[in-house]
């Protein structure tokens, strides 16, 4: 199945040519949840502040996926 | 470090020892002893009773990092309260390489203009009449023309002048800008009402501070700077995309003010964002990783190129692209890059005009998105029509010239940008803290045990944030250096170096006294000069009005409210 990972701040710099609407396109194999789509992209759950699953925010990482869902992950930020 | 006080009535300067008594307070701090010692609480903040205080913090002059904080207080002309507002650039570093803790500038000229020229051991008050009615920009450039080019300068522009309650001190950043700003609660008008159109401070030579013990406090100083470089906000997030990377995540949160707090999403979040900025930048040849002060090690702000590669401004903050962006529906970083040229120029506090401008849209004086209406409107501020002086008393005042319900401020001081029926912690910080409405005395953006939409554990939250920004803003340092406190080892250090510069016995408690005792004065300020709880409020439409797309509200009891900094 396909899935789509929107990054954000630090985790966006590491892709050069980063498509800012689309996010990264995962091909993953169905019943994966949210911390494979982590793992797929090498990124540590513990350097996460923020996952949102379809504009849901959630904070369940063992969560399933499904074919099109739209993942967002933002590290920690701060600032103002 | 000595005490320069400046009669403006009698034009006469004069230097002090402070004494022991003042030997713990800097910043935020010491702004609120001398207000509540010297100044009558009840005082016309733009008459001559009120003082306009500028000062570094208790760690000025030494090497722990950031700690060229300048603070700027007085009793402030927006909200009534008691007001510090601090912030980055050259002129706290200059101040300690000059052997000062503060410039106290008491008594008025009315009608005149002045500049004070501060040496090492000298200070000058020079006629200003050839800068008078000059914005920032202009100003400066000029000054640096008559004094050298590596001045440092504090100044005030047209919106100072004119008695704008929504008018900043300017400060010089690296780059000589007149562009990092003591931007909240109106203090530019407070010095235009003194007749002092900007100080001008030699850049003096390496400053002369006493240790109890250097060694370790050389070596606190360089553990707590590799704290804050490994921390993923400050050693990482924020150089690379300065404040602004907050925008998708506070959009994501739902609680990124929008079209005059009327939503916590907006759908041209993107293009504002700190990524899209730091993109942009690096096309153009503009910078990000920008140090603000000398020797910053965090470097969150940037240098903002336009379309032709030319600067337009810089210290471009988060708070500034939402305000004047979402929250006026407007989606193009380089029309908000105007703006925030255009209010740094003139000596407008951009948060309080992004709000001001929102208010103004909601009244249908101008639509949504209109960036030309938004230019013309800051042009009516300038030139000081009818309507540009109303807009100049900031945001409650032009919503009640306008009629409009929904007025974002808590004391007369408009809501930053976090909306607080979405981040609740910061909401009790806006509706408590003794300066009306404001992010940095207090945001819950970074906490992670207590969910940002529930309701219990927030009075606690706000209430330890309150205490340690207080602290931070007393010790001089910028409180992102104090992300990495979060890890107790960070404040060990932090706590070793107050012992190591000042010697005697310190601990975390006696560190966050410091935060505690000056709340405590700021807010027998405020009820001395009429505050009371029911003043701790947000405003109503946000207790009562869903925020889409959370649906929240804010609902912490009033009388939960009043059990927040209990001091």
């Amino acid at each position: 199945m396909q899935v789509y990972v929107k990054l954000y701040a630090t985790f966006r710099l590491k892709y050069k040519d980063y498509d800012v609407p689309g996010g990264i396109c995962l091909e993953l194999p169905p019943g994966s949840t949210i911390a494979d789509a982590m793992q797929a992209l090498e990124i540590q759950p513990e350097k996460v502040s923020l996952l949102r699953k379809n504009e849901v925010i959630t904070k369940d990482i063992h969560a399933a996926l499904a074919e099109g869902d739209v993942l967002e992950v933002f590290p920690y930020v701060g600032g103002g | 470090m000595k005490f320069l006080r400046v009669d403006m009535s009698a034009q006469t300067v004069k230097f002090e020892e402070p004494g022991e008594a003042y030997k713990l307070y800097g910043g935020r701090g010491l702004i609120a002893k001398i207000l509540t010692e010297e100044v009558d609480p009840a005082c016309d903040p733009l008459g001559p009773q009120n003082k306009l205080i500028i000062c570094t913090g208790l760690l000025a002059g030494t090497s722990a990092p950031t700690s060229g904080r300048l603070s700027v207080g007085g009793k402030s002309p927006l909200t009534g309260t008691i007001k510090e507002a601090n912030a980055g650039g050259t002129a706290g570093w200059m101040m300690s390489r000059l052997g000062l803790r503060a410039i106290i500038v008491e008594n008025a000229a009315p009608g005149k203009c002045f500049i004070l020229k501060v040496g090492s051991g000298t200070a000058q008050l020079l006629p200003g009449e050839a800068y008078a009615g000059l914005n920032n920009y202009e100003l400066v450039a000029r000054l640096q023309q008559a004094f050298g080019e590596k001045i440092g300068v504090i100044s005030i522009g047209g919106a100072g002048e004119r008695g704008y309650r929504n008018s900043t001190v300017q400060i010089t950043n690296t780059e000589g800008y007149p562009s990092r700003a003591a931007a909240r609660g109106g203090l530019g008008a407070v010095m235009g009402s003194k007749g002092l159109k900007a100080i001008v401070l030699e850049p003096g030579a390496a400053p002369v501070v006493t240790y109890h013990d250097r060694e370790k406090f050389n070596s606190a100083v360089k553990s707590y700077v590799q704290g804050i470089k490994a921390h993923p906000v400050s050693g990482e997030a924020m150089p690379a995309l300065g404040t602004a990377v907050l925008i998708n995540i506070v959009n994501a949160m739902g609680a990124l003010p929008t079209r005059n707090f009327s939503s916590g999403s907006f759908e041209g979040a993107e293009a504002i964002s700190g990524e899209r900025l730091a993109q942009l930048q690096a096309e153009r040849g503009g910078k990000n990783g920008h140090a603000c002060q000398p020797g910053c090690p965090i470097g969150c702000s940037n240098i903002y190129k336009d379309e032709k590669g030319e600067y337009l401004t810089s210290g471009f903050e988060y708070e500034t692209i939402a305000l004047n962006g979402a929250n006026c529906g407007i989606a193009s970083l380089d029309a908000i890059a105007r703006i925030d040229r255009l209010c740094d120029d003139f000596g407008l506090d951009t948060m309080e005009t992004g709000t001001t401008i929102a208010v103004c849209m909601e009244a249908g004086r101008i639509p949504f998105g209109d960036e030309k209406g938004v230019m013309a409107l800051l042009q009516e501020m300038s030139d000081g029509t009818e309507f540009g002086k109303v807009l100049g008393q900031g945001t409650a005042a032009t919503g009640k010239y306008l009629g409009v319900q929904r007025i974002p401020t808590v004391k007369g001081q408009s809501i930053a940008a976090y909306d607080p029926r979405a981040l609740k912690g910061t909401g009790v910080t806006y509706a408590t803290s003794p300066m009306g409405a404001d992010h940095t005395c207090g945001n819950s953006i970074l906490e992670q045990n207590v969910a940002p939409t529930q309701k219990e554990g927030q009075v606690e939250v706000s209430t330890n944030l309150q205490v340690g920004m207080a602290t931070f803003d007393s010790l001089g340092l910028c409180i992102f250096s104090g992300f990495c406190t979060a890890d107790p080892a960070n404040i060990g250090h932090l706590v070793d170096m107050l012992a190591s510069r000042f010697g005697g016995a310190w601990d975390v408690n006696k560190l966050f006294s410091i935060g505690i005792d000056t709340l405590a004065m700021e807010k027998k300020f405020n009820a001395a000069a009429g505050f009371s709880k029911t003043d701790n409020r947000l405003p109503r439409f946000m207790l009562t009005e869903p925020l889409p797309p959370s649906n929240s509200v804010f609902d912490i009891p009033d009388e939960e409210l009043d059990k927040a900094i209990p001091f």
